[in-house]
């Protein structure tokens, strides 16, 4: 059996005297993609925020390549390989497209700017614009592109599609599909259902802070109606 | 208007010129009062004893160590802006997160340790510090007769602006500092090490202010108590151009500088008083202009 990229266990969570995460466990194998599902308030966000050291109360296990986490700073997960879009893009304002891009210092086997531009043409005609000027759909694909700059194993978005015109959905829908072609690890929090079910290898439903369902592709049809009742879609 | 255009030209020039160099050593202090702020959230009351630790540092190093006024314009800098990174690391930054009036009462008991610590020491009555030979006397432009310290001071001061200028707008270390003013949390899963870039940032800011006491040395006595009557006009200044941004500062801080020389001509009594007329109108016409960014 593959060993998983990122395992996570026992994780707890909490905003002041308020807990989120209870006990939360799941892994993730190199080059699969997942979804965590759940409706607003379950969880999904915390989790990716506590897996990337930005919830400051935050116990349990969190293993990338069997290397523990939870000791380092932000900075240095960065060099470990994680690359996090953040459920408001992040695109810093004051910096243009390209200072944006240039920002990371992660592994330094990033993705070269030219596959990036390939993925992201819009980029390339924006590249001189500040962050403010762009639109949602343009600002997502700078987030994303910014954390492939990075080298990064394990992409970790949390709502990349929210907001986004269909045509846009579509465009990120396809990058998704060409990463997990070349391999990368993609864990996903999605309110899109449509979109979750179109990229993900697996699907794990988190309710009160705790995983409640943990799904493949090909077990999706007949847990359907007990997801549309758990999600609202 | 009148009185200025009847004024002599050279008297017109010479106070001009006092103006510029006002606003030279204003531009140097807002800079760095300015950036530590932008990133840090820092009301750093300290700044004023880095200007003072400058000028001091630059007597003691002739004083003691027969060290001239160019390896001092250099060595000054470095010692009090290491001094801010170990303040930084030490002090400072137990309070980060927390509202920023918190910094600003450390900083002002820094700021009173150091200078009261050395008032003790050395007494209010300043102590000279000479120019060095090549910059003293004065140049006979047609126009106007120029001191030759203080057309330095400005020359100085605008090729330190600018260079800030550059660090900030032009370098990977000014977009780290910028990226990570505006989101000091996702920048670091950049990885960049914002605590890091703090301390240097608080440092940098230190060595700008020794940089201008180093400058002022020659022209004002050296005295522990230098850098009090100047901090409150820096602050004005970087309110008016604009809390945490670079070129506000330093247009701001020429524009005050030379509203002060003018006003002086004018009516000379209301001198003092231009920087903070200014800043009141600028805090009322328009509140939201008194925090930027880089």
């Amino acid at each position: 059996m593959t060993e998983p990229l990122l395992r996570i266990e026992g994780l707890r969570a909490a905003y002041g005297e308020c807990p989120v995460l209870e006990d939360l466990a799941f892994s993730v194998a190199p080059g699969e993609t997942v979804a965590l599902l759940g409706r607003n308030g379950a969880g999904k966000t915390t989790t990716l925020r506590a897996l990337v050291g930005l919830v400051p109360h935050r116990s349990g296990q969190i293993r990338l390549d069997g290397a523990d986490l939870m000791p380092l700073p932000p900075h240095h997960l960065a060099r470990c390989g994680i690359g996090y879009v953040p459920e408001e893009r992040g695109v810093y304002a004051s910096l243009t497209v390209a200072e944006n891009l240039a920002l990371p210092r992660g592994r330094g086997n990033g993705m070269p700017m030219e596959r990036i531009l390939a993925l992201f043409p819009n980029l390339a005609e924006r590249w001189d614009s500040a962050g403010t000027d762009l639109s949602g759909g343009e600002q997502q694909m700078l987030a994303i592109a910014r954390v492939l700059r990075m080298g990064i194993r394990l992409l970790v978005l949390d709502e990349p599609t929210e907001g986004l015109a269909p045509a846009i959905v579509q465009r990120i829908g396809a990058v998704l599909q060409d990463l997990r072609r070349d391999g990368m690890t993609i864990l996903l929090v999605e309110q899109n259902f449509r979109f979750a079910r179109r990229v993900a290898d697996r699907f794990l439903l988190m309710e009160h802070g705790r995983i409640t369902a943990n799904l493949t592709k090909a077990e999706l049809p007949e847990h359907e109606n007990r997801l549309s009742e758990r999600l609202g879609v | 208007m009148a009185d200025i255009l009847s004024m002599p030209l050279p008297v017109l020039m010479g106070q001009i010129t006092l103006g510029l160099v006002t606003g030279s050593f204003y531009a140097l202090l807002g800079l760095g009062l300015s950036i530590v702020f932008g990133l840090l959230h820092v009301i750093n009351f300290a700044h004023g004893a880095f200007y003072m630790l400058g000028a001091l540092a630059a007597w003691m190093l002739a004083q003691f160590l027969g060290i001239s006024y160019w390896p001092a314009l250099l060595l000054a800098p470095l010692l009090v802006g290491l001094m801010g990174v170990l303040l930084e690391k030490t002090m400072v930054k137990q309070l980060y997160g927390r509202d920023p009036l918190y910094s600003l009462l450390l900083t002002l008991g820094i700021a009173m340790m150091l200078e009261y610590g050395l008032l003790w020491k050395y007494g209010s009555a300043g102590m000279a510090f000479a120019p060095p030979p090549e910059l003293t006397g004065a140049l006979n432009l047609g126009f106007m007769i120029l001191p030759v310290y203080r057309g330095w001071i400005v020359l100085c001061s605008v090729v330190i602006c600018l260079a800030v200028w550059t660090l900030v707008h032009r370098t990977p270390l000014g977009r780290q500092m910028r990226a990570a003013t505006e989101k000091p949390e996702l920048t670091g899963l950049f990885g960049i090490n914002v605590p890091q870039l703090r301390s240097m940032t608080f440092g940098l800011g230190a060595a700008l202010a020794a940089l201008a006491g180093v400058l002022a040395a020659p022209i004002y006595q050296v005295s522990p108590i230098m850098g009090q009557s100047l901090l409150i006009p820096v602050f004005a200044v970087i309110v008016i151009g604009g809390m945490g941004s670079v070129h506000g500062t330093v247009l701001a801080a020429y524009g005050i500088g030379l509203a002060e020389g003018i006003t002086r001509i004018v009516f000379p009594e209301a001198a003092a008083l231009a920087v903070y007329v200014v800043m009141v109108a600028v805090l009322l016409l328009r509140p939201d202009h008194r925090q930027r960014r880089f």
